[in-house]
């Protein structure tokens, strides 16, 4: 029923994404997208760590790969994320939105325009509001919307901001999360 | 609407609209070091020729100027930016840049350790920066077509970077095959780094560097 699950993230979020990636099983049956917030400059290392413990194999992706199953797919530095029709990546160089390249909104809403409601949606811990409008466009599309529960996070700000603006299926803590992607 | 998009001046700024400028000059400091290190200097007794196929912004060509001001080659390589849209060539022989632009730009120059500061190449008497123009003094900057239109032929180096990804594949084969015969043997291509070549027996290229995604003609 499910064809992706994206997930969004900034400061405090990192421990709780390798959580669920070390908890999902690696023959997952769909694509993981990893939209997280990371350091313009910095293009190696963040991979190697995000993957240390995870059963999936993350990848950053080149523009128009085709996205597989079983697989994780995180936002390269400096470059926008988007999803295209066809189960394609691409990617984009325009100007940052909410301070950030890549941003979670623009991530979330092509993802929510190529998947509607078969697509999980995911908010976790961060600092600014990127992740707001995009977690609602999944939620107007029929997609399935999870929020990080604000008490967890380490930073409340990004989870706080997607609540104000959309009634999310479930505000979850992290062991809840990884419960619903493993059914 | 037909009617519209047949003129060329509306369809001019059409493309001006839609064609995704780049947001920093000396964007990815550590391509430009390389760049400098380990191919530029080593070419200095050649005369290079150098294409930048669709200038959008001018940040490329102000790059790429700035570096080679800063090794004193600037008066010894011909280089030819051109640009589908004639408002962009227009653009890029004002150099005005958006404000926006100064911090991040700032910041890159400072990693490619240049041997100036950023602010020596730009003034801000008006209400936007302008660049230093005397760095565009040698460059021969034209609208070109690159399916249409005759192309330079012979290019030492090609810098199209983060132009495929806003092409549809088809359009990406095409274009690289063109910009493919414009390159002398063992010319240089710099495509964004996460864009690729794919595979065609048409064209033969070598991954000169992974890391910054520079290919060589064999």
């Amino acid at each position: 029923m499910y064809k992706a699950v994206i997930i969004g993230g900034s400061a405090g979020s990192f421990q709780v994404v390798t959580k669920i990636l070390s908890s999902i099983p690696e023959n997952y049956p769909i694509p993981v997208l990893l939209c997280l917030h990371r350091l313009k400059h910095v293009r190696s290392g963040f991979v190697e760590a995000l993957s240390l413990k995870s059963a999936l194999p993350i990848v950053e992706p080149l523009d128009k790969e085709q996205l597989k199953p079983g697989k994780a797919y995180l936002a390269p530095a400096n470059y926008h994320m988007y999803v295209e029709l066809a189960n394609r990546i691409a990617l984009s160089t325009e100007e940052p939105v909410n301070h950030s390249r890549p941003s979670i909104d623009l991530s979330f809403i092509t993802a929510a325009q190529a998947y509607r409601k078969s697509l999980i949606g995911i908010i976790l811990s961060g600092a600014n509001k990127d992740g707001a409008q995009g977690i609602k466009k999944v939620h107007d599309l029929g997609g399935t919307t999870i929020v990080q529960d604000p008490l967890e996070c380490e930073v409340k700000t990004m989870t706080e901001s997607s609540l104000q603006l959309t009634p999310v299926d479930h505000v979850y803590k992290t062991d809840q999360i990884i419960n619903f992607l493993k059914k | 609407m037909s009617t519209k998009l047949k003129n060329k001046d509306f369809f001019d700024t059409f493309l001006e609209d839609v064609l995704v400028e780049s947001t920093e000059i000396v964007p990815r400091s550590l391509f430009w070091r390389w760049l400098r290190d380990d191919y530029l200097i080593g070419n200095s007794g050649k005369r290079l020729k150098i294409w930048l196929p669709e200038s959008i912004s001018g940040d490329e060509l102000y790059t790429l100027c700035i570096v080679l001001k800063e090794i004193d080659m600037l008066d010894n390589v011909d280089i030819f930016a051109t640009s589908i849209c004639q408002g962009n060539i227009n653009k890029a022989i004002t150099g005005y840049f958006d404000t926006k632009k100064v911090e991040p730009s700032t910041e890159n120059y400072k990693r490619f350790q240049g041997t100036k500061r950023f602010s020596d190449y730009y003034s801000e008497n008006g209400a936007k920066p302008q660049r230093d123009n005397s760095l565009i003094k040698y460059v021969t900057l034209n609208t070109i077509n690159l399916l249409e239109d005759k192309l330079p032929v012979n290019m030492d180096l090609i810098l199209f970077r983060n132009h495929f990804i806003y092409y549809n594949p088809s359009l990406q084969t095409k274009t690289l095959e063109l910009l493919y015969n414009s390159l002398s043997i063992r010319g240089l291509m710099a495509i964004g780094i996460q864009e690729t070549v794919g595979s065609s027996d048409k064209i033969k290229l070598h991954l000169l560097n992974e890391a910054e995604n520079v290919y060589q003609k064999r």
